[in-house]
């Protein structure tokens, strides 16, 4: 390869990756890892707000035109072209929440104002009740290809971030009631659903038609499929009931009717060996005699063993 | 002229076969000390209801007939080679049996299963001391090794209900049993079935031989003869071995 070639053909293989123009959007306070912002009825409807940063590399007045458009959209992803405010995308108009300036683009960074999470397309600033609705937060710039003088580029964000307006409630778990002794296992099932919890509550089965008294069993996290209920009294009837609970804490409400069971003494090997007159006592801590008879009987093959050496 | 060269060549032959003579060379003398190296396992059903006084078998009524899965490894030291080999060592196992918990109530559900496990749990611990006749291997190369060995037992046990200790009336299920034991057995040393790869083996790995091995344990362990929970089982285990 004659040398001017080589020359040229190293210089494009070095400047590419420096050339490479990019918009990144990322939610404040909350690193590269938070690219979805949940929340629930509570939350929309008490204002609560959320910021968005915005990262650039390679643009300046050099190849930026324009301005740079940040924007929400009623869609679970970004469009290809500019934010559309006719309402054609998801049937409502994308609302533009930032624009960003060439000169303020060049210095690389930078923060938008606090926005209001209702404030999405998708709710028209509303908090209703049931609904499940995802919006994307995107970023539009024309730019100048390298070599080129017209504005025909187009860069969109990297990163895809979402809001999520979650107000629809889980559906109930699945139950299902295990009676030992003196213990009820509780067996749960999240039906499908991503769950941040279980929460149980368990009572004494009223006579009649008396009103149970609730206690609350600890909470399960929604990665364990079964809690157990102890201290209770064998023979007595127990109603348990169980919620789902969701990343945004929405509640299923607990489970009707609730399911009844009733522990009952049992015995192990143990206890069937107390009640046939067995004599021995137990009680011994295991580890207390077998650690050290093991480390010993090791330690006398271990010696003969180098012996041996 | 005919018959001396015929002469000749035949007396030229027979002096060409006497040079191809090949001379093998002694094994080498066995080392008068080494270890062996076992896996085994077997079942075995502890005699339980041989405790005086019980006014039934427990083991029977949790478990029924069924057996406990043991498995286990032991390794020993040959302190002594002459005619067959005297060995001490160090045993190790594990035997559980699991079954449901049954139902102590007052109505028709009294003696059914519950939904709870309950477990007998032991861990065999044994330091046993043996002879092994291995002059037959070594001696006339018949792949056999009679053995025989006295042992002395501890046995730690844990009963479980639920995953957990099980406790009744303040007495947790676990313990410590100590005991004596012994082991009659027959090794079959696979070295016969491949002599050039046992060759190898040695060489490369130090193994001298490789066996299978099928033994017949009679285990006494009641805390040498004390009222209590008897742990004594008889039972066949089977294993590989590793000589060294």
């Amino acid at each position: 390869m004659p040398s001017p070639l080589r020359a040229g053909l190293v210089l494009l293989i070095l400047s590419s990756p420096a050339l490479a123009q990019s918009v990144t959007l990322g939610f404040s306070g909350g690193g590269s890892n938070l690219t979805q912002i949940p929340f629930n009825q509570a939350s929309c409807s008490g204002g609560d707000q959320y910021t968005v940063t915005w990262t650039s590399q390679n643009l300046n007045s050099a190849n930026a035109c324009g301005t740079l458009q940040i924007f929400v959209t009623n869609n679970q992803s970004c469009p290809s072209g500019a934010p559309n405010t006719s309402g054609a995308d998801g049937g409502t108009q994308d609302i533009v929440i930032g624009t960003v300036d060439i000169n303020t683009l060049a210095t690389g960074s930078g923060t938008l104002t606090s926005q209001k999470r209702r404030d999405m397309p998708g709710l028209g600033g509303d908090c209703p009740p049931g609904e499940d609705i995802t919006n994307s937060i995107c970023a539009y710039l024309q730019y100048r290809a390298s070599g080129t003088t017209s504005c025909d580029g187009t860069i969109t964000s990297s990163t895809n971030l979402t809001l999520r307006y979650d107000a629809k409630p889980p559906v109930t778990p699945g139950m299902t009631l295990l009676a030992q002794d003196s213990k009820i296992v509780v067996q749960l099932d999240p039906q499908g659903e991503t769950l941040l919890r279980y929460e149980i509550q368990y009572a004494v089965a009223p006579a009649d038609a008396g009103i149970p008294s609730w206690r609350q069993a600890a909470n399960v996290e929604a990665t364990k499929s079964s809690e157990t209920i102890t201290g209770l009294t064998n023979g007595v009837t127990y109603l348990v009931q169980a919620q789902s609970i969701d990343e945004v804490e929405n509640a299923s409400g607990y489970t009707t009717p609730p399911l009844s069971a009733t522990p009952q003494a049992s015995n192990g090997f143990w206890g069937e060996y107390k009640d046939a007159g067995g004599h021995e006592l137990g009680g011994c801590n295991v580890a207390d005699a077998a650690v050290p008879s093991v480390l010993g009987a090791l330690g006398v093959l271990v010696a003969l063993i180098r012996r041996r050496r | 002229m005919r018959a001396l060269a015929l002469a000749v060549l035949l007396v030229a032959s027979t002096a060409s076969a006497q040079t191809v003579v090949q001379i093998k060379p002694p094994p080498p003398p066995e080392p008068p000390i080494g270890f062996i190296f076992e896996l085994k396992m077997g079942t075995l059903i502890p005699r339980v209801g041989d405790e005086p006084g019980l006014s039934s078998n427990p083991y029977e009524t949790i478990f029924g007939n069924k057996s406990m899965l043991y498995g286990g490894g032991e390794i020993d030291f040959i302190a002594w080679h002459g005619y067959g080999a005297v060995s001490v060592g160090f045993a190790a196992g594990y035997a559980e049996k699991y079954a449901p918990a049954i139902l102590v109530t007052n109505d028709q559900t009294n003696g059914q299963p519950s939904t709870e496990k309950t477990a007998l749990i032991i861990f065999p611990l044994r330091v046993p001391v043996g002879y092994r006749f291995d002059v037959l291997w070594t001696r006339y190369a018949i792949p056999f090794v009679p053995y025989a060995k006295v042992a002395l037992l501890i046995t730690p046990w844990r009963v479980t209900k639920g995953g957990q200790t099980e406790v009744v009336n303040g007495q947790s299920g676990a313990g410590l049993k100590w005991g004596y034991g012994f082991t009659g057995g027959l090794a079959f040393v696979l070295n016969v079935l491949s002599p050039q790869m046992a060759k190898d083996m040695t060489t490369d790995t130090g193994i001298r031989r490789t066996y299978i091995f099928a033994e017949y344990n009679y285990d006494k362990l009641d805390d040498f003869g004390k009222v209590g929970l008897n742990l004594s089982a008889r039972y066949f285990t089977f294993g590989l071995g590793f000589e060294f």
